[in-house]
């Protein structure tokens, strides 16, 4: 995996004629001198821009070049020319060896989202006669479409482009704009730290770590993201369990009947744990299955028997409508009773719905204090340490008045204390629901019960005023509402059964879901993970110790299996360093990174291209021994790029005995085409 | 009383168990309100002491947020206490001054410092850290003048 820039072509067009630069570079060190503001940076912004990278400096679509390739332009006899016109063209060359040509337009009526690609070397050999192909960027679906630069750029370089988590939980691909802040720094806001400017704009999950990952092809990047897939599937088919469960729940409701015994969490259930539904009968609860038998078996006794004649039952009629009507005042009174219940347990749950609502409050507050508590030893807040910031002495971790005889928890403590209380109250929050939800489906099937006898109640009145030789009205209705009843049972228990059968379907996903992911390696960095880190870890010391780290001892300095970042004593390095080693820390983890790949296999393209890498921070040695170091690029086919406005006098010496390419400027970069070549381009072997 | 039989002839011992606080009686927490109110709600980073009480009480559960806030858009709730002076604030204030993340400015007004800048900066920049704070103090924005606290304060008193 490897890329490497061979030329760049910038062309300007004015109402005076073209204006521009050429490039050429070689393999190894490349250092470009020019003076400040004569257009250094342009140079390193146009690779980002001909290769449709701006997406890692900013979120907005601006043109990242200067005013000189977009608006004015200033000639050297300090005439300005107004810009009609302008492009970008850099020639670059795989690890296969092959070649192509970028072409990018930045002003003019060329559509500035097309990117010409020609496969071939266009800027160093033209008039080949190549044809480009047309793709574009920005535009959505520029990393994985037909005709997306970054799809051919990804398979041009050999980066098989993972895809990564959203904020939203969503997928997308590993964009290239958020690899590249590891190989080209840019100089504005490129130093301050280790990936310094990450395109958050994406909304990708850690993005800062998973380019890493990426970037040194740690195994643990596919772990990760085939683990994420499979909790999101687990969090899916749980959502389809939940979802058939309701169903059941209300299927059982058309009968007043509660489910009972339905695991949470999708499994399969033996004969004995099986779920059942339960439906309130005479003040108790009976499973719908005995129900059905004994309804069905009341109808056929009822079917058995002839229907009788009002003159034959008047007697048994009369007790039958005492008997029925003092059983509604019964059943209404109860009715009432039950009421009153469910009015005040409700009241009960809306008070711990409360409760846990404060507790939840309570718990995100906690682990923000825990959060806030790191920030505070980074600023060595003494409050942070138990200490009184004025006399030192020991204080309590509370505001509340002083006093000895209470200790207040810790705050993980208190975080442990907070969420064993939400699990108890969500543990009753969850009995009570049930508890209400039975009391409802009672209710319901109390009232059924009085509707039932108030119907019962006037086929009696009325058989009771009907001719002696007509069948009893009563006897015929309690047929019918008994047929009906069986039936209406029939449907719901088949479709509970139905239901039953799909919630084993998803326990049978959800249980091959959950093996997988047992499958899954336990610890995060597999062996050749942490191999390869305790690679990059000696490199980086090493490269640090060169260049003359003195804030804290090199060898102490490990790279974090958290964030694969430089950390002392478990803390980012960036907060320990002085400004100085902060950008020797840069510059040894940027090129160790370099240096990795040419041992092992990562996806690192062997191209470091530094914008004025700080160096008055530092002193002059630390500069020279970066050249050396970088120097050892070109043997192993790797190129590192820097830019500088180190004045030539001091900068030469630097230079001595290391072999390099130097291309210096004199005055502007840009300037009209008709005059002497612009730049001077001297190889030195060393 | 009687004790159940396998109690009998036993000792016991009561130890003193730590007590559970509330999140917003952490000095750190308090500490990071108050710094995030002088560095959201308040011009040139500078409040005054009844400024920083109200709303640092203000703050506190999602309906003293709420009653803070329809008070504080004319919406009257004549039965709920929207001004308190907590004890916890002065201490708090002492930390934040003993820190030097505060300084404290002719008598009763408070600065925050380059140092609380710093830290406030580091809350600012996780947008996960103290979620629901940010978006009160959001809603307030620059609204919250002195003026307007001091005109709160003669309403609901």
């Amino acid at each position: 995996m490897r890329l490497r820039i061979r030329a760049i072509q910038l062309r300007v067009k004015t109402p005076e004629g073209m204006c521009g630069a050429d490039i050429v570079f070689q393999d190894g060190l490349v250092v470009l001198r020019a003076e400040n503001s004569a257009g250094k940076s342009t140079v390193v912004q146009s690779v980002i821009y001909a290769l449709g990278l701006e997406g890692m400096l900013s979120a907005s679509q601006a043109v990242p070049l200067p005013h000189a390739m977009t608006d004015s332009i200033e000639v050297d006899d300090k005439k300005v020319l107004s810009v009609e016109e302008s492009r970008v063209t850099v020639e670059i060359e795989n690890g296969d060896g092959q070649i192509a040509t970028v072409s990018r337009s930045i002003k003019g009526v060329a559509n500035k989202n097309l990117v010409n690609v020609y496969l071939g070397s266009h800027l160093t050999s033209p008039d080949q006669g190549l044809e480009p192909t047309d793709y574009y960027v920005i535009e959505g679906g520029a990393a994985v479409s037909e005709r997306g630069f970054h799809r051919w750029f990804a398979a041009f370089i050999g980066w098989k482009i993972p895809r990564v988590t959203r904020m939203d939980g969503s997928e997308c691909p590993l964009y290239v704009e958020c690899v590249f802040p590891l190989m080209i720094i840019e100089q504005k806001r490129g130093w301050s730290a280790i990936q310094a400017r990450m395109p958050f704009h994406y909304r990708i999950r850690d993005i800062a770590k998973k380019s890493t990952e990426f970037l040194l092809a740690l195994d643990v990047f596919e772990t990760a993201l085939r683990r994420q897939r499979l909790k999101e599937e687990a969090l899916a088919i749980r959502a389809e369990w939940d979802q058939v469960a309701a169903r059941i729940s209300d299927v059982a409701k058309r009968i007043n009947g509660v489910v009972q015994n339905l695991p949470e969490v999708p499994r399969h259930w033996t004969e004995e744990e099986a779920p059942t539904i339960l439906i309130s009968r005479n003040g108790g609860w009976v499973s719908l299955q005995d129900a059905i038998r004994a309804d069905i078996q009341a109808l056929t006794e009822l079917e058995e028997r002839e229907i009788p004649r009002v003159q034959q039952v008047a007697v048994e009629v009369e007790t039958a409508l005492n008997e029925a009507e003092s059983d509604l005042a019964e059943t209404e009174f109860a009715t009432a009773e039950l009421f009153n219940e469910i009015q005040s347990e409700d009241a009960q749950l809306s008070g711990i719905d409360e409760r846990l609502i404060s507790l939840q409050e309570d718990e995100r507050k906690n682990v923000d204090a825990r959060k806030l508590r790191r920030l505070g030893s980074v600023q060595q807040l003494e409050v942070d340490q138990g200490r009184c910031p004025t006399c030192h002495q020991t204080i309590a971790d509370a505001l509340t008045v002083e006093d000895d005889s209470e200790q207040p928890m810790t705050i993980d403590e208190t975080l442990k204390f907070i969420r064993s209380q939400i699990e108890t109250f969500g543990t009753i929050q969850k009995a009570a629901m049930r508890s209400v939800e039975a009391k409802k489906r009672r209710l319901g099937a109390l009232r059924g019960h009085a509707n039932e006898l108030r119907a019962n109640i006037r086929a009696l009145r009325r058989t009771l005023v009907s001719e002696g030789s007509q069948p009893s009205v009563e006897a015929v209705e309690r047929r019918i509402r008994l047929t009906e009843r069986v039936n209406e049972e029939r449907l719901t228990s088949d479709e509970v059964a139905e239901q039953f059968d799909a919630l084993g379907d998803i326990a049978k996903r959800f249980k091959e879901n959950q093996d997988t992911q047992d499958k899954l390696p336990k610890g995060d960095l597999s062996e050749r993970d942490q191999q390869k880190l305790k690679r990059l870890q000696e490199i980086f010391i090493s490269e640090v110790s060169q260049f003359g780290l003195t804030s804290v001892d090199p060898s102490t300095l490990r790279i974090s299996e958290e964030n694969y970042k430089p950390e002392h004593d478990g803390f980012d390095l960036e907060f320990d360093l002085s400004a100085s080693d902060m950008v020797r820390t840069l510059w040894g983890y940027l090129h160790g990174l370099v240096e990795l790949a040419r041992t092992e296999q990562t996806n690192h393209l062997g191209l470091l291209i530094l914008d004025e890498p700080k160096q008055q921070e530092t002193k002059r040695p630390s500069f020279q021994e970066l050249f050396h170091r970088a120097s050892a690029a070109g043997a192993n086919h790797q190129q590192v790029i820097i830019a500088t406005s180190e004045e030539e006098q001091t900068l030469l010496p630097l230079l001595d005995g290391v072999s390099h390419q130097y291309i210096r400027f004199e005055g502007r970069i840009l300037r009209p085409l008709n005059a002497p070549p612009v730049a001077t381009s001297a190889l030195s072997a060393g | 009383m009687n004790l159940p039989e396998e109690f009998e002839g036993a000792r016991f011992l009561f130890r003193k168990q730590p007590v559970a606080l509330p999140p917003d009686l952490r000095p750190i927490w308090r500490i990071s309100v108050l710094l995030l109110i002088l560095h959201r709600c308040c011009r040139q980073k500078r409040a005054s002491l009844n400024k920083l009480h109200v709303l640092s009480w203000a703050i506190r559960t999602s309906q003293s947020r709420q009653t803070f806030l329809d008070v504080f858009n004319g919406v009257a709730h004549p039965d709920k206490a929207v001004i308190r002076f907590d004890p916890a604030m002065n201490r708090a204030l002492d930390l934040v001054r003993g820190e030097n993340l505060v300084q404290q400015i002719g008598g009763d007004h408070f600065q925050i410092t380059a140092k609380g800048t710093a830290l406030s900066g580091e809350i600012e920049s996780d947008d996960d850290l103290m979620r629901v704070e940010k978006w009160f103090l959001g809603e307030l924005g620059s609204n919250a003048t002195e003026t307007r606290i001091k005109k709160l304060m003669r309403l609901v008193t």
